[in-house]
């Protein structure tokens, strides 16, 4: 145990400690003079700053509707590959390539593939009348297009777990509430889904985790543009951090970001598991 | 839905009739099942393919020459070419980073397990 307590404080608690401490000076990268015990007055900067609110903003949009549709396409995957047919596994194995595509190998590929002259998207659009649109270019359509691409990624992962879940049911409830004359629909509402209710969060939380921390796929695809249309929480602490040197204003940023992330999951724990089963 | 009390002949004469119903229904269901089953590889099938889209777009688009990666409408039939694979392969910094993401994957896999390991063994021995 100690060795491993000894990682823990080195690795983990040590920068958590510095990061805090760091957030209540006035320090600047590039400015010698700076460096002072500031207090709280990050935080309070945060607070009355409307690009930090514009951020979370986007940031909490991205994550919601990202997982939520990668949650429901899974779950529908997740019923379509339940029951055996011909061919199944090869099709699942097939299904998973995405999440194993490097996020900025992805970010290219999509920005390849979206671009407005001659991107294979924008090609089909045209040919079927829909026309063409610079998506990753226009302040409308940049975000939605970004969540294409993690909805693209991520929804096997969501998948991968949800079948899982669903191929560790207990059969015999199925069965019997199928004797019992239980409609498909039922038998989903009314037993599959509170059965699924752990691989569910587990799966919620980690994809909200990540989601929160997208970075890759936006420094390949838009760099928080056009404008401000897709500056995430995580884009503008890069920014704030290591483009003006700002780092105590950073690590603020950080730790007001890692708050939210901890309430969210606490949420969807709470929502989703048993007090008791929160061991 | 019927039930295996409603199969049961009522009298020994009405039993053949019964019988070749019940076989009639199975029949029917096994139909069922198996449009069933031919529908829903269907739709597996297209949504593997929508999920796969891109990646056969990157795979085909890695058999093209510059030209051919950037033109309106998109090449779809070309005379592949190994040249891109070829230029990769023999780029020294490839080979490099090759090696650099092997080690770190490597490593930090192992360094991750065995330390989540001993740490997770010491916060279950006492209870928090």
């Amino acid at each position: 145990m100690v060795p491993g307590l000894l990682f823990l404080i080195a690795f983990s608690i040590y920068p958590l400690v510095y990061s805090l401490g760091v957030s209540l000076f006035d320090w600047n990268l590039v400015d010698a003079s700076s460096r002072k015990f500031v207090g709280l007055d990050n935080f309070t900067g945060l607070l009355s700053d409307p690009s930090f609110w514009h951020s979370t903003r986007i940031t909490l949009l991205f994550v919601a509707v990202g997982t939520l549709l990668e949650l429901g396409i899974g779950l529908g995957l997740g019923l379509l590959f339940f029951r055996r047919f011909p061919g199944d596994r090869f099709l699942r194995a097939l299904l998973i390539l995405p999440m194993v595509v490097a996020p900025i190998v992805v970010g290219l590929l999509w920005r390849y593939m979206l671009n407005v002259e001659f991107g294979v998207i924008n090609h089909f659009l045209d040919v079927s009348g829909i026309g063409r649109r610079d998506f990753l270019g226009s302040p409308e359509w940049a975000l939605p297009a970004l969540l294409l691409v993690d909805v693209w990624q991520w929804t096997p992962f969501m998948f991968l777990v949800i079948l899982a879940g669903l191929q560790g049911l207990p059969e015999e409830v199925l069965e019997a509430a199928r004797v019992d004359g239980a409609s498909a629909r039922r038998i989903f509402v009314d037993h599959m889904l509170p059965l699924l209710r752990y691989p569910i969060a587990v799966a919620l939380v980690l994809r909200v985790i990540d989601a929160f921390r997208v970075y890759d796929l936006i420094f390949m695809t838009t760099r928080g543009g056009p404008i401000d249309a897709t500056e995430t929480m995580s884009w503008r602490i890069y920014q704030v951090g290591f483009r003006t040197f700002d780092v105590s204003y950073a690590a603020a940023f950080s730790w007001l970001m890692l708050i939210l992330v901890v309430a969210i999951t606490t949420l969807i724990l709470r929502l989703l598991v048993r007090r008791e089963d929160l061991a | 839905m019927t039930t295996q009390v409603a199969d049961r002949p009522a009298s020994p004469a009405e039993g053949p009739a019964r019988i070749a119903r019940a076989d009639a229904r199975h029949a029917a269901r096994r139909r069922r099942r198996a449009r069933g089953t031919a529908l829903r590889a269907a739709v597996a099938v297209l949504m593997t393919l929508v999920f796969l889209g891109p990646i056969l777009w990157m795979i085909s688009t890695a058999f093209k020459i510059t030209t051919q990666a950037f033109t309106e409408p998109p090449t779809f039939f070309f005379k592949p070419t190994l040249d891109n694979f070829r230029a990769v392969l023999t780029d020294d910094t490839f080979v490099r980073a090759l090696f650099t993401s092997f080690f770190v994957a490597l490593l930090s896999t192992l360094f991750t397990t065995s330390r989540s390991g001993s740490c997770h063994c010491g916060s279950c021995r006492r209870s928090w």
